[in-house]
């Protein structure tokens, strides 16, 4: 929310998260050297560490794919996405090395140039068995790579947020890159069949995540007649104080705020990174998002100064003690009379 | 598959990245020190570090921010 850029803006959550972080990978990278050490002790050091970044970045990128579901089922897991940006910074970086060490070991021997020899190495392009999976491997850190550059909220302001959310959702094409890559590098040069069921047991687990919740959103956005002028809310007494109801408006998701006996309606989405404002609560009469805390005013759907976010408001009556919001958004930040209940 | 396909199609993609990345190379380093003050103010007392940050972003993006700094003229 800052006026002027900081490259991070540290607090003593992101300190800890980082710290965290780094000492997962430490644990990890320690233990996957300690057991290959003991038990394939035949293998090369390069091995190893093409082994152990390939399978870290792949256990990371499972992480970023489910937090996101994971909140939507149970808040507790927000503290994983608070910091998600250093996550899938990490997550490259950890690909990064994985990819360079691969190419170094595998092309960089032969006389022709190793990123040409990623393509031109194996040209069996028509086999599955022998599909040449590591040019799989170069397209997902491409699109990896192109996300972890534009991740500064710098990306998100200056190229809006429909083509920055738009950049980051290629998130999953990279996933189906990196899926293929693996399983067709294990087809190719192992003889265990345990990786391979745990690498499609996982895809198969968060396809079904996010399954699951996308079945659950649209069954609540259905709840509400779409495209009608007013649209109805339910029961004031459904909501709880400093908390809202979140319905389903002509195609956009609204948030109705209840607070000290009036009601505000905003849209749901932050405008940072589209987090669910309807899913956080008013903290010191501001509507804070819950993924990193934005603010915005019931009244107005502003951003207290000197920030300028702004969402659209939305009015609201009440009929018969049942609540009803209008399917006309107002634009972003403009004032409406809130709707008192009591 | 066609070894001279496959050796064309691999030559025209890496010579276009190639080229593509040079020039935006060339772009970012005017986009760092100017052309991010003008497209969002921003930037400007922004620490040094966050140029470095979002200079890799800037060489792969270019042509997008060459545009939008173009229409905001
Ligand atoms: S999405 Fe980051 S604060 Fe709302």
């Amino acid at each position: 929310m800052s006026v002027s850029y900081r490259s991070i803006l540290w607090n003593k959550q992101k300190i800890r998260y980082d710290k965290g972080l780094v000492l997962f990978i430490l644990i990890f990278l320690v233990a996957f050297f300690g057991i290959h050490l003991v038990f394939h002790s035949n293998v090369t050091i390069e091995t190893i560490i093409i082994r152990a970044f390939g399978l870290l970045s792949l256990v990371l990128l499972h992480v970023i794919l489910t937090i996101g579901p994971l909140t939507r089922i149970n808040p507790r897991f927000l503290i994983v996405l608070y910091n998600r940006r250093h996550l899938g910074v990490t997550m490259f970086l950890m690909a990064l090395i994985h990819g360079a060490f691969s190419m170094m070991n595998f092309h960089g021997l032969g006389d022709i140039n190793p990123i040409r020899s990623i393509f031109l190495s194996n040209l069996q392009y028509q086999s599955v068995a022998h599909f040449p999976f590591q040019v799989l491997g170069f397209f997902a850190l491409l699109i990896l790579g192109l996300m972890a550059v534009t991740s500064h909220d710098f990306w998100l302001k200056n190229l809006g947020y429909k083509t920055w959310k738009a950049l980051h959702m290629m998130v999953y094409i990279a996933y189906g890159l990196v899926i293929l890559h693996v399983v067709m590098g294990v087809i190719q040069n192992e003889t265990s069949i345990v990786l391979f069921a745990v690498i499609l047991t996982a895809f198969f687990g968060i396809a079904m995540l996010h399954l699951l919740v996308a079945v659950r959103e649209t069954t609540t956005d259905q709840q509400s007649k779409l495209n009608a002028e007013w649209v109805l809310v339910g029961a004031p007494e459904e909501i709880k104080e400093s908390r809202a109801k979140i319905v389903a408006v002509s195609g956009e998701r609204v948030a109705i705020f209840l607070y000290q006996g009036m009601l505000s309606a905003v849209n749901n989405v932050c405008r940072h990174q589209g987090g669910p404002l309807g899913e956080g609560k008013i903290i010191d009469g501001c509507i804070t998002c819950p993924w990193h805390g934005y603010q915005y005013l019931p009244g107005n759907g502003q951003s207290p100064p000197p920030f300028t976010e702004k969402v659209e408001t939305y009015d609201l009556k009440l009929e018969n003690g049942q609540v009803w919001v209008n399917a006309q958004p107002h634009p972003e930040g403009t004032a409406v009379e809130p709707l008192k209940i009591s | 598959m066609d070894r001279a396909l496959v050796v064309w199609l691999t030559d025209s993609f890496l010579l276009s990245l190639g080229i593509y990345l040079l020039l935006g190379t060339a772009f970012s380093i005017y986009f760092v020190f100017a052309g991010a003050n003008r497209l969002d103010p921003g930037v400007k007392d922004a620490p040094w570090h966050f140029r470095l940050i979002i200079w890799p972003g800037s060489v792969l993006l270019w042509v997008t921010l060459l545009t939008k700094l173009l229409k905001k003229k």
